[in-house]
């Protein structure tokens, strides 16, 4: 896998084309470990607790995709908010400096999608970045959510991590780059995509700030050669 | 009659001062406009009737009053402490020490929005009490601000609640305190003798009585539901932290001032050197500390660059002030309340017009009313006198659409000014009331 990546030095900035097939070719393993550094909590994880949590976040998208296709069949995500007591809202924007906000869920059903960012990406006529390909992985992601919030025995909800603790109280949370992984892989299935969704975070970015996306690019190729976000590494 | 005439359009030009910062307008500009419109009045006034605030002083006296000794005053008195407060400012960014504080406060509460959230709010207003401008406010605001989001808080909530830990952590502030104890001896030159450490108990009962009303505020209008962002963050989480021992650093100039009864300079200076010793910044030769030094000094006045134009030509307002005062007296002078529990309630119930550089505000058009309050009340002891003014400036104006860094966090945040003011405005007046409350409680007697 890590022969079909492009092995640019850091200096060379490729080009959107060789930038999305470095993307597509990235493992599973790669984009998690890519959001699971991105949690504030990333320091108080050791490497065994990380891949734990990982490898659940993992089997709890992809159960939730195979039992929502057992019981909707296999319709778009699109459809799927339809049958489901949701409200999907169109916004303009929120991007804040390195920050470009997708969408956002709130409990208990609101799913906000922001137009701006859609409309840049769109606006580069990439082959499969569509707006209507984009609105179906973004939907999946904010629908496991949806699903999370309705069953306190999720995965996400459930496992935890002690932060500290005094005398009997424990003071544990849950960690948010674990249910960020399980809606991740959830759009993944159930979009049956070739490649991560989270492309689109790279992408988006691009559209906003290319010295950042191009600094995150590096990061996921550098976590690609290190061999980090290799699943046998983990083992 | 000449006199009343005179203090009518002082009025008038007062709420052309509101409407002028609502609009947004330049402050430093309107100040100056201010200072030359009112000495006008004044002098135009002193003709007709003379006034015993410009008793035996030519023109060319009130104009170096005004223009010369104002700003000369106030920076040898006031803005070398903004100077040194920013310098240190600057040092605790570029050590790593405020973002490591963050990050340890974020691992403490872990992924609940409203204890983190809470936890935030508390570390950043201890570390406004040494810091200040804008430059460590917004160095502060991107590591909070994308934190608050990400724990999927919504954006006009966490803008309050950070915007409103800074207010409360400026209350107990030693460069604020100073600035404001300047302007009130110029009107009482009684309350010279008045230091940081005679005020520190209410500074801090002040700063806690903030912080709660904010995180009440903040979590009343936050929304109930959990709720998840997809945000593209280009930065992975820091790794790099400031060892333990340099975390004291934050509160070390306040702690100098208080326990040592150090000069403040030198406890912004020493406080400094004690961050940068602890976090390997002084290490290499002679040359490259002097250098490093030189640039956080630098970076500091930076910082501090766009309101210190401000701050002067606020100076020279201040002192026009000391002149329009005879004009107010004519028309307000004779409901000045000059028991206790009258200011208190007077007090209380205004706080509201310390908004938009109003009436109430210190660093607005505060000085005039504050004047003939003290002007009315000669003998009031300035502990419970000064207090009161800080409440009705410091709520108000570290909430205000015309503070520098609440402007600059509407267009970070894309939060509106309406939304934010829902809650500022609340937020400003229940803290300034409280705080008349316990200061009448606490000092009410020596009047």
């Amino acid at each position: 896998m890590l022969a079909q990546i492009s092995t640019k030095t850091d200096d060379q900035k490729p080009n959107i084309a060789v930038l999305i097939a470095d993307l597509k070719a990235l493992p599973e393993s790669v984009w998690c470990d890519y959001l699971f550094n991105r949690d504030l909590l990333v320091a108080r994880i050791g490497p065994e607790k990380r891949a734990e949590l990982i490898a659940g976040a993992i089997k709890c998208g992809t159960d939730l995709a195979q039992e929502t296709a057992r019981s909707y069949g296999s319709i778009p995500a699109s459809e799927l908010v339809d049958q489901l007591p949701l409200q999907v809202k169109p916004e303009d924007s929120q991007t804040i400096q390195k920050q470009v906000f997708l969408a956002t869920f709130t409990e208990p059903n609101e799913i906000k999608i922001y137009q701006e960012p859609i409309n840049k990406l769109t606006a580069l006529k990439l082959p499969g970045f569509d707006r209507a390909a984009i609105t179906e992985i973004i939907l999946a992601h904010e629908l496991f959510h949806y699903f999370e919030s309705q069953d306190d025995q999720f995965y996400s909800r459930t496992s935890q991590i002690e932060l500290w603790h005094l005398g009997r109280y424990h003071h544990r949370s849950t960690v948010r780059a674990t249910s960020e992984i399980a809606a991740m892989i959830f759009s993944w299935r159930l979009n049956d995509l070739s490649f991560s969704p989270l492309i689109l975070d790279i992408l988006m970015l691009y559209c906003y700030n290319p010295e950042a996306a191009h600094d995150c690019y590096q990061e996921l190729l550098a976590l690609a050669r290190s061999g980090q976000g290799d699943p046998e590494s983990d083992q | 009659m000449s006199n009343v005439i005179i203090g009518i359009l002082l009025i008038a030009s007062f709420v052309f001062m509101v409407w002028y910062c609502m609009k947004g307008y330049n402050l430093m500009v309107g100040f100056f406009v201010m200072a030359t419109i009112w000495t006008i009045l004044a002098l135009i006034g002193n003709a007709i009737t003379p006034a015993a605030s410009m008793d035996g002083k030519s023109v060319m006296d009130v104009l170096e009053f005004v223009y010369a000794d104002g700003p000369a005053a106030y920076a040898s008195s006031i803005l070398v402490n903004v100077f040194f407060g920013a310098f240190f400012g600057r040092v605790l960014m570029d050590t790593g020490i405020a973002a490591t504080l963050i990050r340890k406060v974020v691992e403490l509460g872990g992924d609940r929005p409203r204890l983190t959230m809470s936890l935030l709010c508390i570390v950043t207003a201890i570390i406004f009490m040494s810091m200040t401008g804008i430059g460590p406010v917004i160095s502060i605001a991107v590591i909070v601000l994308p934190i608050l989001f990400s724990l999927g808080v919504e954006a006009p909530v966490a803008l309050f609640a950070f915007m409103g830990s800074i207010m409360a952590g400026i209350f107990a502030n030693m460069v604020n305190f100073k600035q404001y104890q300047e302007m009130y001896v110029g009107f009482a030159p009684a309350a010279k003798s008045y230091t940081y450490n005679d005020y520190f108990t209410i500074g801090m009962i002040g700063m806690i009585v903030g912080l709660v009303v904010v995180l009440v505020i903040a979590n009343l209008t936050m929304k109930k539901g959990k709720s998840h962002n997809w945000a593209i963050d280009s930065q992975p989480a820091g790794k790099e932290n400031a060892p333990w021992y340099s975390w004291i650093s934050v509160i070390l100039p306040v702690l100098g001032v208080v326990l040592l009864k150090l000069p403040i300079i030198l406890g912004f200076i020493l406080s400094g050197i004690y961050a940068m010793a602890t976090t390997g910044k002084l290490k290499g030769n002679y040359s490259e500390i002097c250098r490093r030094f030189a640039k956080l000094f630098t970076d500091g006045s930076i910082d501090v660059a766009p309101m210190i134009g401000f701050l002067l030509s606020l100076a020279m307002f201040n002192n026009a002030a000391t002149f329009a005062a005879p004009y107010f007296t004519a028309i307000i002078g004779n409901i000045v309340p000059t028991t206790a529990i009258a200011l208190t309630i007077v007090f209380a119930l205004l706080v509201p017009l310390g908004f938009f550089r109003g009436p109430m505000n210190w660093v607005g058009s505060g000085s005039a009313i504050f004047a003939v309050i003290l002007a009315a009340n000669p003998a009031i002891p300035v502990q419970f006198m000064y207090p009161l003014t800080a409440a009705t400036t410091v709520f108000p104006q570290h909430l205000d659409v015309t503070q520098s860094w609440v402007a600059w966090g509407f267009g970070y945040a894309k939060v509106s000014s309406r939304d934010f003011m829902k809650r500022s405005i609340p937020a400003g007046w229940i803290s300034g009331a409280i705080m008349c409350l316990i200061i009448f409680i606490m000092y009410g007697h020596l009047v």
